[in-house]
């Protein structure tokens, strides 16, 4: 972890709100969320190209919908 | 990182001796940890047969195949940048414990809940480590577990989760981690073959680290 480099990234006022609120919830540097981000889509990519398939569901409710990725 | 230098003690002798802690073994290590461990494993197995002990007094993680594990995880590609990390403990040339965590999906439980953690998937100590009376064995060192888990609590600190921890626990290693691990036992789970899951929150991740 001792090995970074640092990039400018651009970011809408929506994103940066959106950041911000993500940051303040997860108790979170805005940083942290960024790289959370990044291993949770790699994770997510890694196991739908394996076949394997992304679901919400709401045990309360019986629903389970599939969250379609795309490849 | 480079391997940390740290101790164990030997149980035979009281002493520490040298060791080291590894955040960041490879799939390899994991396999070099098998090849050691399986037949350590068919030893303890025919000791018991021997004895015939009863089945609840058998080391519950008797069964676990690293190897099978190291398979399951080459896709993730486990490391600091990876949802997975591998941690170890080696001493006199062999791993002495390894510890798998993850740090994606893994949402709190405690109040107020949904914040990240770093979740311990499996956490094992070497066969010939294990304490089993019912075959009149010692093990060779003591403190491989406590030295596991602070990895990944400081894996959580370097994340922003601010040590906060988390895990389904082997009904035989529930005292660890409600003793000298200090972590709250939120009850068996019936999505996780009813075992209990336990989780250390911020303040008690201090009071573990020594910080409070």
């Amino acid at each position: 972890m001792n090995d970074k480099r640092t990039m400018t990234l651009n970011l809408t006022p929506a994103e940066m709100e959106a950041l911000d609120a993500l940051a303040r919830k997860k108790d979170l540097s805005k940083t942290a969320v960024i790289r959370q981000a990044l291993r949770l889509y790699q994770l997510v990519d890694i196991r739908v190209a394996q076949g394997e398939k992304l679901f919400f569901e709401d045990e309360l409710q019986k629903k389970k919908l599939e969250l379609m990725v795309l490849g | 990182m480079s391997p940390h230098a740290t101790t164990l003690r030997r149980v035979a002798t009281g002493k520490q001796e040298a060791a080291e802690l590894h955040d960041a073994l490879s799939l390899d290590d994991l396999l070099d940890a098998e090849t050691l461990w399986a037949p350590a494993k068919i030893q303890v197995a025919k000791a018991f047969l021997a004895r015939s002990v009863a089945g609840e007094q058998w080391p519950q993680s008797l069964h676990w195949n690293w190897a099978e594990k190291a398979r399951g995880l080459k896709p993730y590609a486990p490391g600091p940048f990876s949802a997975y990390r591998l941690f170890g403990l080696r001493a006199e040339a062999q791993w002495q414990g390894v510890l798998l965590g993850s740090c994606v999906a893994h949402p709190t439980r405690l109040a107020p809940g949904g914040q990240d953690l770093v979740y311990i998937d499996f956490v094992e100590s070497a066969p010939w480590n294990w304490a089993l009376p019912a075959i009149g064995q010692i093990p060779r060192f003591k403190g491989i577990g406590v030295q596991l888990v602070e990895l990944a609590i400081r894996w959580s600190v370097d994340l922003g989760f601010r040590g906060r921890l988390g895990l389904h626990s082997l009904p035989q290693s529930e005292a660890f981690y409600r003793g000298p691990c200090g972590m709250t036992d939120l009850g068996a789970d019936p999505k996780a073959h009813a075992l209990h899951y336990f989780e250390l929150d911020e303040s008690q991740a201090r009071v573990f680290l020594g910080e409070d």
